[in-house]
């Protein structure tokens, strides 16, 4: 590999590889298409910029949701920066709480049932998601793949091959 | 009298960027010396200045000091600032890559390599000075309208990194991770660096050839779009050992140069040309992908053919992973190969001259000063 | 009925559940009447594929076996590392790396889908053993083409089976017979299957002849003297649970000392340590089983991959209770229908089943008798033979 005065030629060791390349093509060693498929296989993707999938954490939602409730007086804050201010507030609070009550359970009331809704139909679509992204789509692409390079066997194809009768029972 | 440096941009690792700060240590013996640029990467903050705060002087206070601005692509705001500006400019022409080459590749960029040269054009009155680092680049300015462009090339120490003290936290990661050999690439995830064709390479490489490979590509991700695109491609190709680790500064650099088997430039580019100089220098045998013919803006052949030409396996030009796959697994595994390219390399790296560079740049500095 | 087989390895040598499976079959159909026959590799040994019998035609006890070469040794380097990739790596993998991956799996044996293509439309059915392996993969698309095709998948709840490369494998057989009710469940589920199905099992010789020295000459010849021991039969390697079954063990002696050794009888794949308690005895005849099997107070299974496991039934064969993995589903269901074993799941309840074991002979008495109730109901040779013939009649009008 190395020249005359110890460098290496480069020619001759390019050429060698072109050679390698070709007598490994030729054994098979390289599936045919191997760099259109690699080539597709990135255009696709700038072509539809795909992202690696990040899950949307429904799981993490309803748990901010369900921290809200129940919803309380309690949970109402009385301090203030002003000086007397949570004096004053205390008292429109004492004032108010019979009303301030009645309007916290008509929306608790509306609020529970909603949360178990979501919660519910979190559940629900999370096993959906999971279905599509663990089973649908892969099963999808494996066709789709699958299809394409049987596709590219038939066209390089040079004799009639048997129609494979599969499954018949 | 104040000489400053301009860029457009600055992020850790570019070549130019790390030329310039360390031309500006020289600068700074003769007069007070900054760089200013108009987008500053955060890790860069301390060492390089907004190059607003500069812009924000008085026009007089400006007028006696000379402005050394490192042109590269396209910055309407940066070009803005020198037309009109009271300076004595100096112009230091460092091209990326031609712009038809880059059309099918990255489209915003070619245009902003376009734009580059609009801009030159409309400087070449305003600039007292003009250097490139190459012939080929000197004649490309000329067709810009530049009649007297001096030889100045970028001053470059390859053999610097060698003299740093590791970066831990990248050694300690090799030492827990790396359990194979590691084909190291730089220039950052950029289409006209082709990641996209060094994984796919690397793909044919640990699926054909050599299965204990381990890939990185160091360099900038500027543009989150690409990285998920070429994210995404390393997931479904399951190519769990390559990896994008980002930007990594002179010692973290170092530090994988150390761990690197070979060393590999799928794209081109003046960064590209840098990082395979240092590769050479610490005697990682050079794989490269020869850059296509010229074209427009002759910034085609910059940097990475005349960089390794003789010094590392340059491959011809043309998307052929599994070519490159198999150069690759070469170098791996065949010992009087990499040897043979590492003594080469070391030979190449050797035979740059920094402190002869600086001082041509400082000698035609002198002219203008 | 004139029948090929298609496996990856075949002979009276050949250690390994599917292949025994094959040939137990393959000889019992032909002891039948039938005209068996087998397509087979040279390689002995499932590590490396090398080639170890000579090519060519032969016939071993009344079934004519064809042999043709592995193209390559398995470069398990290689194999290791696309195996990360396709099976445990971000699904599905590319086309091209997933056959890859199979090819790397092999075996690949030459010139099988010309052979297959050429002959196989000869044969009432072409029945093929094990979904995982190459000849599988390759074979089944051409023999279905030209003739009714079984597959016996002996399949797991494994990571291997979600590689996509397989889903049309499961599309190309007339029909499948299935080792346990679990195994077709799994199969049903992941692969939708609509062709014809049959739970067969794998049948078990009943009261086996016990050569009445052998148990003496084995304990002798492995330093057991009297001392009660229980009994693991299969490769010692940790695909098979063994490596746990040996800490566990050892886990227990350290907590109750007494006489009490552990027996490991099969090819030592891979060591797993050595304990003054527990015997290895490397690979064992079929005789020396039986006689192991006849001394043993219980059979361990801790396999956490099982499509049937014929040891379980030969051991209920012989009255021999046993504990069971209960992480497997196949073996949890296996001692749910027999009443003959104990599934633990941990090292807490292996602990107390053992020492129920062997502290209780009256419990020992009653779980190997409800053993050989459900073997000797479902696992006669006749019997499932009786069932296999059936579903081979139905996809061939010979047979019918």
């Amino acid at each position: 590999m190395t020249g005359a005065d110890d460098r290496p030629d480069i020619d001759a060791l390019v050429a060698e590889l072109r050679a390698r390349v070709a007598a490994r093509r030729e054994r098979g060693e390289y599936p045919g298409g191997l760099e259109d498929d690699l080539d597709a296989r990135f255009a696709h993707l700038q072509r539809h910029q795909v992202a690696p999938a990040r899950p949307f954490d429904v799981r993490a939602q309803v748990a901010r949701m369900a921290a809200a409730l129940p919803l309380g007086r309690s949970r109402i804050g009385l301090t203030s920066a002003r000086k007397g201010g949570a004096a004053v507030h205390q008292v429109v609070a004492r004032a108010v709480a019979r009303q301030t009550e009645g309007i916290l359970q008509q929306v608790q009331a509306f609020a529970q049932p909603a949360a178990e809704s979501i919660e519910a139909l979190a559940e629900a679509v999370d096993r959906l998601d999971r279905t599509l992204r663990e089973e649908v789509i892969p099963a999808l692409d494996a066709v789709i793949e699958r299809q394409a390079a049987a596709e590219r066997q038939a066209a390089g194809a040079t004799g009639g091959a048997r129609h494979p009768g599969a499954g018949a029972s | 009298m104040e000489i400053h440096q301009i860029v457009a941009s600055a992020s850790p690792g570019d070549a130019v960027i790390e030329a310039a700060l360390e031309l500006r240590e020289v600068l700074r013996r003769i007069a007070p010396s900054e760089v200013f640029a108009h987008h500053v990467d955060e890790a860069l903050a301390g060492e390089v200045g907004p190059l607003a705060d500069y812009a924000g002087r008085p026009g007089a206070d400006r007028g006696r000091n000379v402005l050394v601005y490192h042109a590269s692509v396209g910055e309407p705001a940066v070009c803005s600032f020198l037309l009109e500006g009271p300076e004595r400019l100096v112009l230091v022409y460092h091209p990326v890559t031609a712009a038809d080459h880059l059309v099918d590749l990255d489209p915003p960029l070619a245009a902003l390599v376009l734009d580059g040269r609009e801009e030159l054009a409309a400087l070449r009155p305003r600039v007292s000075l003009a250097l490139a680092g190459s012939p080929d680049h000197g004649a490309d300015l000329q067709t810009l309208g530049y009649d007297d462009v001096r030889l100045s090339p970028l001053p470059v120490d390859p053999g610097r990194l060698g003299a740093l003290t590791p970066d831990r936290k990248v050694a300690a990661s090799l030492d827990a991770h790396l359990q194979g050999p590691l084909v190291l690439a730089a220039g950052g995830i950029l289409p006209h660096r082709r990641p996209d064709l060094l994984l796919s390479a690397y793909h044919v490489l640990v699926t054909y050839l050599v299965p204990d490979a381990y890939l990185a590509i160091l360099g900038p991700c500027p543009r989150p779009g690409y990285r998920d695109v070429v994210e995404s491609f390393r997931l479904q190709l399951n190519l769990h050992r390559a990896w994008l680790p980002g930007p990594a500064g002179a010692a973290a650099r170092a530090t994988w140069l150390r761990a690197a088997a070979v060393f590999v430039a799928a794209g081109d580019g003046e960064d590209v040309a840098a990082s395979a100089q240092e590769a050479m220098a610490f005697g990682v045998p050079v794989v490269a992908r020869a850059p296509a013919g010229t074209g427009i803006g002759a910034g085609a052949g910059i940097g990475i053919g005349a960089t390794v030409a003789g010094a590392g396996l340059v491959l011809p030009p043309g998307d052929d992973p599994v070519l490159l796959a198999e150069a690759m697994a070469e170098v791996l595994g065949n010992d009087g190969v990499r040897r043979s390219l590492a003594a080469a390399g070391r030979r190449r790296a050797a035979a740059v001259d920094p402190d002869r560079d600086r001082a041509a740049f400082l000698t035609h500095l002198a002219e203008v000063v | 009925m004139r029948l090929l087989y298609v496996v990856q390895r075949y002979g009276p040598e050949v250690a390994g559940g599917a292949e025994t499976h094959c040939r137990y079959f393959a000889t019992r159909l032909a002891a039948r009447g039938h005209d068996v026959e087998v397509l087979t590799s040279c390689a002995a040994s499932h590590s490396g594929w090398a080639n170890a019998y000579p090519a060519g035609d032969s016939e071993i006890d009344g079934v004519g076996v064809h042999r043709l070469p592995v193209a390559r040794p398995r470069d398990e380097a290689f194999f290791a590392r696309l195996n990360e990739r396709v099976v445990w790596g971000v699904r599905p993998a590319p086309v091209h790396l997933q056959q890859r991956w199979i090819e790397s799996q092999g075996p690949v044996i030459s010139g099988l889908r010309p052979w297959l293509a050429e002959r196989a439309g000869g044969y009432d059915a072409v029945i093929f053993f094990t979904y995982l392996f190459h000849p599988t993969w390759a074979g089944l698309p051409a023999a279905s083409a030209v003739a009714p095709t079984v597959l016996h998948p002996t399949a797991h709840d494994e990571p291997a089976l979600g590689v996509r490369l397989y889903d049309t494998t499961f599309r190309h057989p007339s029909a499948f017979a299935f080792s346990s009710e679990e195994e077709a469940a799994l199969v049903a589920r992941r692969f939708r299957i609509t062709q014809r199905r049959a739970v067969i099992g794998v049948g078990t010789e009943i009261d086996p002849p016990v050569d009445p020295g052998a148990e003496a000459a084995l304990r002798s010849a492995h330093g057991l003297g009297d001392r009660p021991y229980v009994l693991y039969l299969g490769r010692v390697e940790p695909g098979k649970g063994a490596q746990e079954l040996f800490a566990f063990f050892c886990a227990y002696k350290q907590r109750r000392p007494g006489p009490l050794a552990l027996v490991m009888a099969g090819t030592v794949v891979e060591d797993p340590g050595r304990h003054p308690d527990v015997v290895l005895t490397g690979f064992v005849s079929d005789a020396e089983r039986t006689a192991l099997l006849a001394g043993a107070l219980a059979l361990v299974q801790p396999s956490y991959f099982e499509s049937f496991s014929m040891v379980l039934t030969e051991a209920w064969a012989q009255r021999v209770p046993a504990l069971v993995q209960g992480h497997c589903a196949v073996l949890e269901g296996q001692a749910r229908r027999s009443g003959g074993a104990i599934p633990y799941r941990g090292f807490a309840e292996f602990e107390a089943a053992l020492e129920r074991l062997v502290s209780d002979a009256g419990l020992r008495r009653s779980l190997g008798d409800a053993g050989r109730r459900y073997t000797e109901a479902n696992y006669r040779w006749d019997a499932v033979l009786g069932r296999y013939e059936a579903l081979l009649s139905a996809l061939s009008p010979a047979g019918a």
